[in-house]
């Protein structure tokens, strides 16, 4: 099977796991999710190793908010 | 747009819709957070390339083209390695040394029909079956492991992976688990395998003279060993 297709059932399969896994724990943070996504993003994208049409965007973007969420936790953390 | 371009795009917008809806609606974390992870799959269909040509039909048009070069050599009785190098109209040809081998082609040089004559040197001048693919649009701004490894494994499905080192002059490609059927002796001996012509046409394409040196089937793996030579 065509590796890039492969990562993007791959990745499917993954980020709906994660959604119905985490919501059925009760988790009512979005940042979790989003993290998770980004996570599981960059695994898929590192084991299969797909091809993008241009620039990949998209783990330019989950990298910019993952960064910005980590940001506002140690936040968190050294104002309490 | 194809078709998985339809289903990109088709996807992004309602996962959108979806997240919009029930971020600011519903007010239903789980749901949103679903619709972010569609939006983010969308995105990633959308930034698939397309694969319009399966690549096992790659594969056999690059297989059919050896064929008439193996004739051509068959009948001029070539047995030589040949030289692949970058013309000057930027397209890589094979130079083979006619009679004794003296030599890459030193100098300047205009390559001009199928026998190019450098300093007294004869060299009959053959295009190779990969001096076309390797110019195409994804690999513009490539450089040779990233290329090589787009021809071979994705584009025509040639191996299933591709290594590369490099050793002062030469270059070591390993293929693991070859696919390419070049039953034709002469072209192997002459341009190598299809793998290997690919890999020199690159370099050529990269440094202006490439030559394979040597190929070894071992174990499921192809070892090719390169010689690279600077222009003129």
């Amino acid at each position: 099977m065509d590796k890039n297709i492969l990562f993007n059932i791959v990745l499917g399969f993954m980020i709906v796991s994660t959604a119905v896994i985490l919501s059925g724990l009760g988790e009512m943070r979005l940042d979790v999710y989003i993290s998770m996504y980004t996570l599981e993003y960059f695994v898929a994208k590192a084991v299969l190793r797909p091809r993008r049409r241009f620039l990949d965007i998209l783990g330019l973007a989950l990298l910019l908010i993952f960064s910005i969420i980590v940001c506002f936790r140690i936040w968190e953390i050294l104002r309490a | 747009m194809d078709r998985l371009g339809v289903l990109g795009a088709g996807l992004t917008v309602f996962a959108s819709l979806l997240t919009i809806w029930s971020y600011l609606f519903l007010m239903n974390i789980p749901l949103t957070a679903l619709g972010i992870g569609l939006l983010i799959l969308g995105i990633s269909i959308l930034l698939t390339p397309p694969h319009p040509i399966p690549p096992h039909a790659v594969r056999a048009l690059l297989e059919g083209s050896t064929l008439n070069i193996e004739a051509l050599l068959e009948e001029l009785n070539i047995t030589n390695r040949g030289y692949y190098v970058k013309g000057a109209d930027g397209r890589v040809y094979v130079l083979i040394p006619i009679g004794r081998d003296t030599g890459p082609p030193i100098g300047e040089f205009e390559i001009k029909g199928l026998v190019t004559k450098i300093q007294d040197r004869k060299y009959l001048t053959i295009i190779p079956p990969s001096s076309e693919i390797i110019y195409v649009q994804e690999l513009s701004e490539a450089g040779f492991d990233d290329a090589l490894n787009y021809i071979i494994v994705d584009l025509s499905e040639l191996a299933e992976s591709v290594e590369t080192s490099t050793v002062g002059e030469y270059v070591v490609v390993k293929i693991r688990k070859p696919r390419g059927h070049v039953a034709s002796w002469r072209f192997r001996n002459v341009l190598g395998s299809l793998e290997a012509s690919i890999a020199a046409s690159l370099l050529a394409e990269k440094y202006g003279i490439a030559r394979i040196v040597d190929e070894v089937d071992m174990g499921g793996e192809r070892i090719i060993t390169l010689e690279v030579f600077q222009h003129g």
